[in-house]
């Protein structure tokens, strides 16, 4: 009986205990006061005479969403001298290329553009040094600089003609280019893209046709090379392609897959300055330091940063087409 | 100049000199106090029982013999002009002596009436077990008791002092230093608690004679084992089980201590996978073990050899292997060896040659099944994939050390002087370049030799009775890496009715530092540390000092305020990471200059009553680390901490002890913006809407985790069973955090999706409300 006395006693007193515990994780606090800085997006490419410059801020109705910030002054100083970027529109669509930003239902797209555009009187040089100069509708001034680097010498190990084969299973032996490059001192990075391509059938380009090239290391990511690289190579190894048209302008929503004996593409190799080089490292993160989420700037996050882009063209042949 | 001068002081009188013995078991007593009440002589034992009362006048002199836990006992000695007379001593044991956590520098202690400058902290071994522990009782985390000492988590053991980092504690055990002690990355310190005779803790202030590191040095000194019989004890946890013997060596001139420990997760989940009642096993292990041998040479002298070992294992199971594509081998630990030969000389001296030998070594291999192929592999791809070696990592961290200590004992004066040399290596290798881990540790190979040779002198003198003074001097000489002159100070005043004045101050160096990130947020999960060497033509970190502290003793109480400043220069750091959260958590190289300061005020109050015990202290700590213009608090600076422990007796030889502690929470880095990046396409020129709203952070460390609230108890009761002959048999009970208080690692600020698109803080969860429970054995 005191043995039965003593358990029920130990088991009352281990009741209490695991009754007092189950929810291990402290829940998620609500930051309440975040703040929404102008963010700029200001990058030169070298060889253009036309500057883009977009200036929105996040805000938080949904992931993507941001508003334009419209009514502010830009100036782009180069060698030629200062130039005013004037607002254009509808909406951010001329810095953007026509992708809309934010879904529709920000009412920031149709209040203004926050895309700023100006002609400089000479092209975009490297080697140069540019500035930018904004003043923001509430009186902050955001000042940047930039070097305009060097564009990459690439050369190829092999003929820019690639032979893909198939198997009774697919793709077999994926052809391999490797692709030597150089780059200036001024570059802190390189990034290497591989566009979208264009079919060609019977010797002919396939209207309205794009091609997505798999390839690894993996097609349309960036990578970047490190500051201490001056000269590397990199291996492009090509799997296929696959070629899609939209039969129906009408109806984005429906591609049809074409056939091609060939696809042209062309690999892109940007050399980038440190600001750039910083930017991508910011858009990649989920999160950033506040100072350093400002690339090249002072007085907003973003970016201003010069880029220089060597074209490798290459061609993708079908054995069998 | 001054040893001869304390010659010549020292002289005329006679010595009384020997070693203080438990009756037992005759092990020796650390610490005891031996008096001359008519001469106001009193001097403390050293930590193997052995002391000195020189320089007495002719005549016949009571001295009494006290120590804690013991029967005080006086011997009458008569003693002519310049005679020595050998007097070794056996207390008896005190049984109704409570085994509550004993703390003595807050106590009635011994070495507090004798040393000058703020004491050290001591625990004693059976202590350490009443400290509620993790499964297992725990040496280390009973020493975070002390207010001096905090850990970054619930997770880690690995110590913060006073501002100060892991890596600037020094860890020794029986005078070996030890690399990474701990088990199951720093849940469990890798010592068996049963081993442990005491633990000194000096958390500032130092002595000359203290060893190179900058914050702490710790002392984890064994027991001899008994002279008179065999004994044993152990325990049998939840994870593993331990157990000691210890006994006389043949001729009764010595003793051995042999002590082992095991996990057994391992075997019983093998097991259970065997018999096909669970999908997976734990493919994780620990052991750990010490042999101790003493034994007695010539007259007073003794040698003592110990040997330590604990090693950590992962590896899969063949089964496993095939099933998940993925097959470990990860092989580390510790391992300590130490020789340690000490001899009185002529009465007055007393000298001490050790040697020491201590490694950790680790090697970690990762094989994963990889599949290349245009498409996605299909199950019957699986027999044509191949195991590819992902990680191939090894790290070997080495000190051989070798010394000697010579002490002389004069009327008012001890002089100490001595020299150490260290042979450090620190080897580590991580990789390949795209390694599976390279998240948390970078790729990277680094080997770094030095050695350095430390030297001191120092003098500690009692002008009156109420007043003793400490001054002295340590040299660390590291070849290139430069030469650093350490003085140091300390100072006692007794100022009547119980109350003492202590002051402190020194110099402290060190020539490794820490290749982890301290700053990344999950550096505080694990306790493990890689060690590199400041580069060769680098100074070397120093620290400074000043600590003041106050003392009162009454019947049974004791309170003791400490307050402290500290700063440190040149230490090594790296930059302060863009995400705390992801950042890696060893970084082998980019470390620039850093300069932290550290001040503060730690109390403590300990009361006694009969059986029972209870202590409440407080620490206020500020830390401050400047780096690159930037000053931030470190990660692991809490403000304020509350610390209430209570050990009760529950009916006939049971016990009852809890702990209770609150503290402010750690600093994290906080999200203050928000921010969208687009896509730039260097074809088009144009800015793509790829990727979503990211969280910009505000300054590092500027706000606070919610504060830490966690309540342990623990209750126990001895029984004696007739069992093999008679064997007492003590089952336990444990609760960690019995009001599961959802207390907090770190915070990582992040973005809720639909339909709230709110920015919040997420919570890494500490301890939860965890019962475990285990019996000890002891005969």
């Amino acid at each position: 009986m005191a043995i039965l006395m003593r358990i029920r006693g130990c088991a009352a007193v281990a009741a209490a205990l695991m009754a007092t515990g189950c929810d291990l994780v402290r829940e998620p606090t609500v930051i309440d006061s975040l703040e929404h800085p102008a963010t700029v997006h200001a990058i030169l490419r070298a060889g253009d005479d036309t500057v883009r410059v977009l200036i929105s801020r996040a805000r938080a109705l949904n992931d993507f969403d941001m508003v334009p910030v419209t009514g502010a002054e830009v100036w782009i100083h180069g060698p030629s001298g200062p130039v005013a970027l004037r607002e254009t529109g509808p909406g951010m669509g001329p810095c953007t290329g026509g992708v809309p930003v934010s879904p529709a239902e920000s009412p920031g797209d149709a209040e203004g553009a926050g895309c700023y555009i100006g002609v400089l009187p000479t092209t975009v040089r490297s080697g140069e040094r540019y500035g930018l100069r904004i003043r923001l509708p509430s009186g902050e001034l955001v000042v940047g600089e930039t070097y305009v680097p060097i564009p990459p010498t690439v050369s190829l190990n092999s003929a820019s003609r690639l032979v893909l084969r198939t198997g009774p299973d697919g793709w077999v032996d994926p052809p391999v280019v490797r692709m030597m490059w150089s780059r200036g001192p001024d570059a802190a990075a390189l990034e290497f893209d591989v566009g979208l391509g264009v079919a060609y059938a019977g010797g002919d380009v396939v209207p309205g046709a794009w091609c997505v090239v798999s390839a690894s290391p993996y097609p349309f990511l960036t990578y970047l090379f490190g500051r201490r690289d001056p000269a590397g190579e990199i291996e492009l190894r090509v799997y296929g392609a696959a070629c899609e048209v939209m039969p129906d302008p009408t109806d984005p929503g429906r591609v049809e897959t074409v056939h091609w004996d060939s696809v042209s593409v062309t690999v892109h190799v940007a050399a980038a300055d440190t600001a750039y080089r910083d930017y991508v490292e910011n858009r990649f993160d989920n999160v950033r330091p506040w100072p350093r989420a400002a690339a090249g700037l002072e007085g907003a996050v973003g970016v201003f940063g010069a880029v220089a882009v060597t074209e490798v063209p290459l061609m993708i042949v079908r054995e069998n087409p | 100049m001054i040893t001869l001068a304390m010659l010549l002081i020292g002289l005329a009188g006679g010595v009384v000199h020997g070693t203080v013995r438990a009756d037992s078991t005759m092990e020796p007593i650390a610490y005891a106090l031996i008096e001359v009440e008519r001469l106001g002589r009193r001097v403390v034992a050293d930590e193997r029982g052995y002391y000195v009362l020189a320089d007495l006048p002719p005549g016949t002199w009571t001295v009494r013999f006290t120590a804690i836990g013991y029967r005080a006992r006086e011997v009458d000695v008569e003693i002519g002009e310049g005679q020595k007379v050998r007097l070794d001593i056996a207390l008896q044991w005190t049984p109704v002596q409570l085994a509550g956590l004993k703390v003595s520098a807050v106590g009635q202690s011994a070495a507090s009436v004798v040393t000058a400058g703020p004491p050290a902290a001591r625990v004693d071994g059976p202590s350490l077990s009443i400290v509620p522990g993790l499964a297992e009782a725990d040496v280390f985390r009973a020493l975070e008791t002390l207010p001096s000492v905090a850990a970054m988590s619930d997770f880690s053991s690995a110590f913060y002092v006073r501002g100060g980092a892991p890596d600037q504690n020094l860890i020794l055990l029986d005078g070996a230093p030890l690399f990474n002690p701990f088990h199951l990355g720093g849940v469990f310190a890798a010592i068996d608690p049963s081993a442990i005779a005491t633990v000194d803790v000096l958390p500032g202030a130092f002595p000359a004679s203290a060893g190179d590191r900058m914050s702490s040095v710790i002392s984890l000194n064994t027991r001899d084992g008994g002279r008179d019989r065999i004994r044993g004890n152990g325990a049998i946890g939840l994870i593993s089980s331990r157990a000691s013997v210890d006994g006389p060596l043949p001729g009764g001139k010595g003793s051995y201590l042999l002590s082992l420990r095991r996990t057994y997760v391992d075997l019983f989940t093998d097991l259970a996978y065997e018999l096909d009642l669970i999908p997976v096993t734990v493919p994780y292990a620990f052991t750990d073990g010490l042999l101790k041998l003493t034994h007695d040479i010539g007259t007073g002298g003794s040698v003592t050899a110990s040997l330590y070992a604990d090693r950590e294992a992962v590896r899969f199971r063949r089964e496993m292997v095939i099933e998940d594509g993925t097959d470990a081998r990860f092989n580390w630990g510790s391992y300590a060896a130490t020789l340690e030969y000490r001899q009185p000389l002529g009465g007055t001296w007393h000298g001490k040659l050790r040697g020491a030998w201590s490694a950790f070594r680790g090697d970690f291999q990762l094989w994963e099944r990889r599949y290349y192929g245009p498409d996605e592999p299909t199950p019957d791809d699986a027999p044509t994939a191949v195991f590819e070696h992902t990680l191939d990592a090894f790290t070997h961290m080495r000190d051989v050390v070798a010394g000697a200590d010579l002490t002389w004992h004069g009327r008012s004066h001890r002089l100490g002087l001595g020299f150490q040399l260290d042979a450090y290596l620190f080897d580590h290798r991580v990789g390949p370049e795209d390694h599976a881990l390279r998240h948390a540790v970078r790729p990277f190979e680094r080997t770094d030799r030095v050695t350095t040779l430390a030297g001191y002198v120092e003098d500690e003198w009692a002008p009156t009775a109420s007043l003793r003074l400490r001054g002295g001097v340590r040299v660390l000489h590291a070849g290139d890496r430069g030469t650093v002159w350490m003085p140091r100070l300390g100072a006692r005043y007794d100022l009547g009715s119980g109350f003492a004045l202590n002051l402190g101050a020194g110099r402290y160096a060190q020539v490794m530092h820490s290749l982890r990130f301290e700053e990344a947020v999950f550096a505080g999960l694990v306790a493990y540390d890689m060690l590199g060497a400041v580069r060769p033509g680098e100074r070397m970190p120093t620290t400074e000092d000043l600590v003041l502290g106050l003392e009162w003793h009454g019947t049974g109480t004791a309170f003791r305020i400490d307050g402290y400043l500290k700063r440190t220069a040149d230490l090594l750091l790296l930059p302060l990471p863009d995400d705390p959260v992801n950042a890696p958590l060893v970084v082998p190289a980019g470390r620039t200059r850093a300069y932290a300061r550290a001040r503060g005020v730690e109390a403590t109050l300990r009361h006694r009553r009969g059986e029972a015990e209870i202590s409440a202290s407080y620490t206020l700590a500020f830390a401050e680390i400047e780096q690159d213009g930037v000053r931030y608090i470190p990660r692991y600076d809490r403000r304020h901490t509350v610390d209430l422990s209570a050990v009760l007796p529950l009916g006939r030889r049971g016990l009852f002890s809890a702990r209770l502690v609150a503290a402010t929470g750690q600093p994290f880095t906080p999200a203050t913006g928000r921010a969208r990046f687009l896509h730039y396409d260097p074809v088009t020129g144009r800015y793509h809407p790829i990727g979503s709203n990211v969280l910009l952070l505000g300054e590092h460390n500027s706000e606070r985790l919610p504060s830490y609230l966690r309540l342990d108890v623990a209750v126990r009761k001895e029984y004696d069973k007739s069992w093999f002959g008679g064997v007492k048999i003590t089952p336990y009970l444990q609760v960690l955090n019995v009001l599961n208080s959802q207390n907090v690692l770190a915070a990582n600020p992040n973005q809720q999706y639909a339909p709230t698109y709110r920015a919040v803080n997420e919570y890494f969860p500490q301890l939860p409300f965890l019962p475990t429970f285990g019996v000890e054995w002891r005969f």
